[in-house]
C-alpha cells in the first residue's frame, strides 16, 4: 500500500495545479447554475433573487416557437457535425498523398485562413458571392443552365447553404489534426505494405485510415457534446425572416427574447437545458466507443 | 514503384489541381479584404471591389500605422496568447500525463477525468463567472483572460490519448532506473512528444488569439483590449438607428477600407505561426488503439 | 444640517459651485463610450482632451472614467455587471434601453431628481423641458423623475433619394404619387436608366432583413401612403385608443403593393435578406435608382455615389402621396438618451451648472461663453478677429497649424461630452435649414446658422423636404415600459409579424394570409397587448 502511494502521488500532485483552477473558474461559477430556477435580479444578487422553480423551462417547452428552433437546432447541428468530421477527413488523407512539401504546406495554410475570419464579415462577403443579380456561384452556375439560385432567401436552401459554408470556413482548422496523425505514421507500415505488392489505395485503406481511426472517434465523440449549438454567430448573420421556418435556431430565438426581456435566468436555464442533451450525448458515444471498438475516449 | 502506376499518376493529378482549387477557394475572403483595404474609401463604400483594389491607395494602411491603440491591442494579444499558451499547455501536459495511467495503476483516475470533461459542457455563464474572477482580484489584469481557460480539457484529451499510445516500456524501464512520475513526464515523454505539443499549442494559441468576450468582460479599459474585441467593436454592422447618428457624425464614419486593413494586419501574426510550427508536424501525433 | 447649508452656500458662488470646500476637485465617475464616430485631437483622448480640460479648469471638476466601451450594448454589459457584483455605478448614467433604465430605478441605485432640476435647472432649460415633456413619461415612476433626457434634434424623417440623371434618361417627372412612383420604378427596371446598353438594373433599394424601418433603405413610406400605420407604432384609433399600427387594414394594402412590385422586378430581390448597410450599396454602386432614408444620407453614403461616378445626380424628394393623397412616415424619438445619477452621487449641483451652461450654444444665448460653438479649434475657429464654420474658408485664411484637423475639418467634440452628452433640442435646425434652401447665399444670423451653413446644400435641400413633411409623421404614442405580455410575447409577435410580411411580399403566401395573420397576432397575446397599452395610455393621460 505504502509502495502504491509513493508512486501514484506525483500524479495527485500533477492534476492538484489543474483541479484547483477548474475548482474556482468553473466548479464555483457551476453554482452559479440555480439562476435558471430564479427571477434573476442583478442587484439582489444570486442569493437573494426571488425563485422561480421550472419557470422558465416551462416557458422553453411551452413556447409555440419551441419545437420548430429545437428542430432546426439538431437538424443543422447534425449535418454540421457530420459533414464537418468527414470533409476534414477525406482532405486530409488527400493531402496526405501530396509529396511536394512545400505544396503541402502552402495549401495547409491556405485552407485554415477562413477560420480566422468573424461571421460578421464573412456574411457579408457570403451576400455578395451568393447573390442572385450575378453572384460568383451563380454565374458558375448558370454556365450549366441552372437557373439562379437564392441560396440565402429561400428555405429549401438555406440549411444546406449553411452547413457547406461552414465546412468551408472550418475544414482546413479542423483537418490539422487528422494531419498530425497522418505525419506520425511509422513509414515502416508502408513500406513493408508495398512490398506485399499492395497498391496506394489499398495502402490507405489498410494502413493510414485504421491509424487515424482512434483520434477520428476521439473527436467526433466530443463534438457529440455539441448537438445543440448550430452555431450562433453563423445564423444570427445570415438568417432573415424569409427562413426562419427552416434556419431560426435555440440560440438565435433566446437572442431575440433577451433584446425584450433581458433575462439571464432565461438564458440560463437553455443553456443547461442544452448541456444536459449535449452531456448524455458525450456518456452515450463514450461508453458505445468502449463496447464496439474497446476504445476509451478519455 | 507502385506510386509510379498509370491511375495513382492520374489521381495525383486531379488531386493537384483538386486542392489548388480548394485553396483558392478559401483564400477569397482574404483577398477580398486585402482588396479593399488597398482601394479608395468611395470604391469600397459603394461595395466595387471584389478581388482587385479599385482606386489603389494606401490610405487606409496609413491611418492604420498611425493608429497607437491598434498596435497596442495586437501586443496585447501577443502577450496573452504567448503566456496563455505557456500555462495551458504546462497544465495539459501534466494532467494528461497523469490521467493516461490505466485505472488499476492509478485508483481515482477515472473519476478525475469525468472530472475534467463535465466542464467542457457545464459552466455557470457570463455572470457567475465574472464574480468570482472580481472576487479573485483579476479584473483589468492580464491573468482574468489567461487562468480562467487556462485548463484546456479538449486538448488534454487528445494529449491523454497520445501518451497512452507510447510503449508502456517507456515508463517501465525508467522506474527501474529509479526514476519517478515527474522525472519520466520531463526527461522521456516531454521529448519524444514534441510534434503533439506543437499541435496542441496551435489550437491553444487560435483559442487566445480568437477570444474577444472576455476582454469586454473583465477589461474596463478599451485602450487594453487584445486585438480580437478591439475587431469585434469595429466590425459588427453599426446599428445607426439605434445610436441616434445625425449630420454631425456623417463625417466620421468609420471607413470599410480602414477595417479592412486592421482586419488583414491583425489576420497576419497567427497566420505567420502556423507554417512556422509545421516543421514540427513532421512526425506528428500518433494515437494507437489502446486495449484493455 | 450641515450639507444643506453647503448646498445652499454654494449654488450661488459662481465658478466653484459644486466644490465641497477647498479640499480639491469635485470627482464625478462616469462609463465612457466611444465608437468609430468619436475623433480626437492628436496628442488627446478620451480621459485628456478639451473638455476633461475645461472642466477641470473652470469647474474644478475631475472626470473619471469607471469604464470605457465601443458600443451601447457593451455598456449596458457593464453596468449589469457592476449592479451584479455590487460595485460602484458610475455617477452618471447613460442606459441605452428604457428596460435598463428602469432595471437601475427597480435596484434603487439610482436618484429621483425632481427637486434637483427644480432647484438647479436654469429657466431655459425648465422651459425646454416643459415645451418637450414626452420623455419623461419613460423617465418617471410613481410620480418621481429619475432622469434627464438627452433630446434628439428631430432630423430624422424619411425622405425619398432618387437619381435625376435616370429620370432624365427615361423621360419622366419627379413621382408624387405612388402611381407615378410605380411607373419610375417600371422604368428604372425595364428601360435602361443608366444607358449602358445591359438589363442590369431595377428600381428601389429596400432592406428588409431586420424590420421594415431601418435606418436607411426604409419601407415605412410605402406603409405610410396607404394610412397612419406601421409596424413598432402603436398609433391612435378610433375613440382615442391606441392600436398597433403593423396589423391595422393599411398595412394590407401597402404589402399588396410591395408584392407586385417585388413580381414585376421593380424591388431588390435580396432585399429580404439585406440589413440598411448591404441594402444601401444597391443604391450607392448604381443597382437601384430610388432608395429612401434620412436627409443626411446625402452626404452618406450617398456621397460616395457621387465620388464614383461624377456625372451621377441625386436629388431628394418628398414621399409621394398614396390614392387617396394620404402620406406617411416613421416617428423619431425626441429622447434620444436617458441620463441618471447614481444615489451616491452628491453634485447634482454641479452637474447642473456645466448643463446650464454648455446649453448656452442651443439656446443661442449671446451671453453664454458656448454661444459661438464648443471649443475654438474643434468645433469652429477663431483667427483674426473673425469666426470660422467652413472648411473652405478655414483652408484659405486661417494658418494650417490652427486647423482642428490636418485636412481642415472639424471636430464633434459633442461626442466625447460624458456629462451631458451632445446639447441638441428639437427642431432647433430647421429655421435654418429652411432658410439656405430658400437663398444658398443668405448671411448665417447667427452661430447655430453658421454650423447648418457648414453642413451644405445636399443637406439644407433634403432637410426643407423633410420638414415640409413634417406634418406626417407617424408618431408612436407608447413610450412606456414594455408591458407584461410584450416581455413574454413580444418575440413570438415580432416573428409572426417580419415573416407574415416577408412571405406576402416574395408571393409565397396569398395576400389574403394577411387577414391569418392578424387572427394569429390577436390569440398569441396581441389582444392583451393591445389592453396593457391602452392601460399605460389612460395613466400617462392627464
Amino acid at each position: 500500500m505504502k509502495k502504491y502511494w509513493k508512486r501514484t502521488w506525483p500524479l495527485h500532485m500533477l492534476l492538484l495545479p489543474s483541479v484547483i483552477l477548474l475548482i474556482i473558474f468553473q466548479y464555483i461559477p457551476i453554482l452559479g447554475i440555480v439562476i435558471a430556477f430564479q427571477n434573476y435580479k442583478p442587484w439582489l444578487g444570486i442569493l437573494n433573487s426571488p425563485w422561480a422553480g421550472w419557470e422558465h423551462f416551462n416557458y422553453l417547452f411551452t413556447y409555440p416557437a419551441s419545437l420548430q428552433v429545437i428542430t432546426n437546432t439538431l437538424i443543422i447541428a447534425f449535418f454540421k457535425m457530420i459533414t464537418n468530421l468527414i470533409v476534414p477527413f477525406v482532405f486530409a488523407l488527400l493531402l496526405n498523398e501530396v509529396r511536394r512539401m512545400s505544396f503541402k504546406r502552402l495549401v495547409q495554410t491556405m485552407v485554415y485562413l477562413p477560420h480566422f475570419m468573424s461571421w460578421v464579415i464573412l456574411g457579408g462577403i457570403l451576400i455578395d458571392i451568393l447573390s442572385v443579380n450575378g453572384g460568383l456561384v451563380n454565374q458558375f452556375l448558370s454556365l450549366f443552365g441552372v437557373n439562379p439560385i437564392f441560396f440565402l432567401g429561400s428555405p429549401d436552401w438555406f440549411r444546406p447553404t449553411v452547413i457547406v459554408t461552414d465546412v468551408w470556413k472550418e475544414f482546413g482548422f479542423q483537418a490539422i489534426i487528422f494531419l498530425a496523425a497522418l505525419s506520425g505514421i511509422n513509414p515502416s507500415l508502408y513500406e513493408a505494405a508495398e512490398i506485399d505488392g499492395a497498391n496506394r489505395w489499398k495502402q490507405t485503406l489498410h494502413i493510414t485510415v485504421p491509424s487515424i481511426t482512434p483520434i477520428f472517434i476521439v473527436v467526433a465523440t466530443l463534438s457529440l457534446g455539441q448537438i445543440m449549438n448550430a452555431g450562433f454567430d453563423q445564423i444570427f448573420n445570415l438568417y432573415n425572416p424569409l427562413v426562419y421556418s427552416v434556419g431560426d435556431i435555440i440560440d438565435t430565438f433566446v437572442y431575440r427574447v433577451g433584446l425584450v426581456g433581458g433575462s439571464f435566468s432565461f438564458g440560463t436555464a437553455v443553456g443547461l437545458f442544452k448541456s444536459m442533451i449535449g452531456f448524455i450525448f458525450i456518456v452515450v458515444a463514450y461508453r458505445a466507443a468502449y463496447k464496439f471498438a474497446n476504445y476509451r475516449i478519455f | 514503384m507502385l506510386y509510379t502506376s498509370k491511375a495513382y499518376r492520374t489521381f495525383t493529378w486531379f488531386n493537384y489541381l483538386f486542392l489548388l482549387l480548394l485553396s483558392v477557394l478559401c483564400l477569397l475572403p482574404l483577398v477580398h479584404i486585402f482588396a479593399v483595404s488597398l482601394s479608395s474609401n468611395a470604391a469600397a463604400s459603394a461595395n466595387l471591389v471584389t478581388f482587385w483594389p479599385v482606386g489603389f491607395t494606401f490610405d487606409a494602411y496609413v491611418e492604420t500605422m498611425s493608429n497607437p491603440s491598434f498596435f497596442n491591442s495586437i501586443f496585447v494579444s501577443i502577450q496573452r496568447t504567448a503566456f496563455g499558451t505557456a500555462i495551458s499547455m504546462f497544465l495539459t501536459v501534466m494532467s494528461a500525463y497523469a490521467l493516461s495511467k490505466e485505472e488499476v495503476k492509478f485508483k481515482g483516475r477515472t473519476l478525475y477525468a469525468w472530472f475534467f470533461v463535465f466542464t467542457i459542457l457545464f459552466n455557470g455563464g457570463l455572470i457567475p463567472t465574472f464574480l468570482v474572477v472580481q472576487k479573485a482580484g483579476l479584473v483589468d489584469t492580464l491573468w482574468a483572460l489567461m487562468l480562467p481557460h487556462a485548463v484546456n480539457v479538449w486538448n488534454m484529451i487528445l494529449m491523454l490519448n497520445f501518451f497512452r499510445s507510447l510503449p508502456k516500456e517507456l515508463e517501465e524501464s525508467a522506474f527501474i532506473d529509479g526514476a519517478n512520475h515527474f522525472v519520466t513526464l520531463f526527461r522521456i515523454y516531454l521529448p519524444i512528444s514534441m510534434p503533439s505539443i506543437a499541435t496542441l499549442s496551435l489550437f491553444a494559441m487560435v483559442f487566445h488569439w480568437n477570444s474577444w468576450l472576455d476582454g469586454l468582460i473583465y477589461l474596463n479599459k478599451a485602450s487594453d483590449y487584445p486585438l480580437a474585441t478591439f475587431l469585434q467593436s469595429i466590425v459588427v454592422q453599426e446599428n445607426f438607428a439605434e445610436t441616434g447618428l445625425d449630420q454631425d457624425d456623417v463625417a466620421n464614419i468609420s471607413e470599410r477600407t480602414i477595417k479592412s486593413a486592421q482586419i488583414f494586419i491583425g489576420a497576419l501574426p497567427i497566420l505567420m505561426v502556423y507554417p512556422f510550427l509545421q516543421k514540427y508536424f513532421v512526425k506528428g501525433i500518433v494515437l494507437g488503439s489502446v486495449k484493455e | 444640517m450641515m450639507a444643506l447649508v453647503l448646498v445652499g452656500m454654494t449654488a450661488c458662488s459662481g465658478n466653484q459651485s459644486g466644490s465641497e470646500g477647498e479640499d480639491g476637485p469635485i470627482v464625478i465617475t462616469v462609463g465612457g463610450l466611444s465608437d468609430s464616430t468619436v475623433e480626437f485631437k492628436d496628442g488627446e483622448d478620451l480621459e485628456d482632451n478639451v473638455y476633461t480640460r475645461w472642466l477641470k479648469e473652470e469647474k474644478n471638476i475631475d472626470l473619471q472614467y469607471e469604464f470605457v466601451v465601443s458600443k451601447a450594448e457593451d455598456y449596458a454589459t457593464k453596468l449589469r455587471l457592476a449592479l451584479s457584483s455590487g460595485s460602484r455605478l458610475p455617477d452618471v448614467i447613460w442606459p441605452n434601453t428604457i428596460e435598463l433604465a428602469h432595471e437601475l430605478i427597480e435596484s434603487g441605485k439610482v436618484k429621483a431628481i425632481g427637486d434637483d432640476i427644480e432647484q438647479y435647472a436654469s429657466p431655459e432649460l425648465k422651459q425646454l423641458y416643459e415645451e418637450h415633456p414626452e420623455p419623461f413619461a419613460s423617465l418617471s415612476r410613481d410620480g418621481k423623475v429619475y432622469g434627464i433626457p438627452g433630446y434628439s434634434s428631430m432630423t430624422g424623417g424619411t425622405v425619398i433619394w432618387i437619381r435625376q440623371d435616370w429620370l432624365d434618361h427615361v423621360g419622366l417627372e419627379a413621382p408624387k404619387t405612388m402611381d407615378e412612383m410605380e411607373r419610375v420604378l417600371d422604368a428604372f427596371t425595364h428601360e435602361d436608366p443608366d444607358q449602358n446598353g445591359k438589363d442590369d438594373t431595377f428600381g428601389l433599394a429596400l432592406a428588409l432583413k431586420n424590420s421594415y424601418n431601418d435606418w436607411m433603405a426604409t419601407a415605412d413610406w410605402i406603409f405610410g401612403a396607404y394610412g397612419d400605420n406601421l409596424s413598432g407604432h402603436w398609433v391612435e384609433g378610433e375613440g382615442g385608443n391606441l392600436v398597433y399600427g403593423g396589423v391595422q387594414p393599411s398595412v394590407k394594402e401597402a404589402l399588396g403593393t410591395m408584392n407586385r412590385w417585388m413580381e414585376k422586378g421593380y424591388i431588390d430581390p435580396e432585399a429580404g435578406i439585406k440589413d440598411a448597410n448591404k441594402a444601401g450599396d444597391a443604391f450607392v454602386n448604381e443597382k437601384a435608382g430610388v432608395i429612401a432614408g434620412p436627409y443626411w444620407m446625402g452626404a452618406f453614403p450617398l456621397e460616395n455615389l457621387a465620388a464614383n461616378n461624377p456625372g451621377a445626380n441625386y436629388v431628394p424628394l418628398p414621399l409621394p402621396a398614396g390614392p387617396d393623397g394620404q402620406i406617411g412616415r416613421a416617428w423619431t424619438n425626441k429622447m434620444e438618451s436617458m441620463i441618471l445619477f447614481s444615489s451616491e452621487f452628491k453634485h447634482m449641483d454641479a452637474y447642473f451648472d456645466v448643463l446650464n451652461e454648455m446649453s448656452g450654444f442651443s439656446f443661442g444665448d449671446e451671453s453664454s461663453p458656448f454661444y459661438k460653438g464648443f471649443f475654438n479649434g474643434y468645433d469652429y475657429v477663431e483667427y483674426d478677429g473673425k469666426t470660422y464654420y467652413k472648411k473652405e474658408e478655414i483652408i484659405e485664411h486661417v494658418p494650417e497649424e490652427q486647423w482642428p484637423k490636418s485636412d481642415g475639418g472639424f471636430i464633434n467634440v459633442q461626442k466625447y461630452f460624458s456629462l451631458t452628452g451632445d446639447l441638441e433640442h428639437p427642431y432647433m435646425f430647421d429655421e435654418p435649414l429652411l432658410k439656405f434652401s430658400e437663398n444658398p447665399e443668405a448671411e448665417p444670423a447667427n452661430p447655430i446658422e453658421s454650423t447648418v451653413v457648414k453642413w451644405g446644400k445636399y443637406h439644407w435641400n433634403a432637410g426643407a423636404v423633410r420638414i415640409s413633411q413634417n406634418e406626417h409623421t407617424i408618431v408612436n404614442a407608447f413610450t412606456g415600459l414594455p408591458t407584461e405580455t410584450m416581455m413574454t410575447r413580444s418575440e413570438l409577435m415580432d416573428k409572426l409579424e417580419s415573416e407574415a410580411y416577408s412571405k406576402i411580399i416574395y408571393g409565397e403566401q396569398p395576400l389574403d394570409y394577411f387577414d391569418t395573420f392578424v387572427e394569429n397576432w390577436k390569440k398569441s397575446g396581441g389582444e392583451q397587448m393591445t389592453q396593457e397599452v391602452n392601460a399605460w395610455y389612460e395613466s400617462t393621460r392627464p
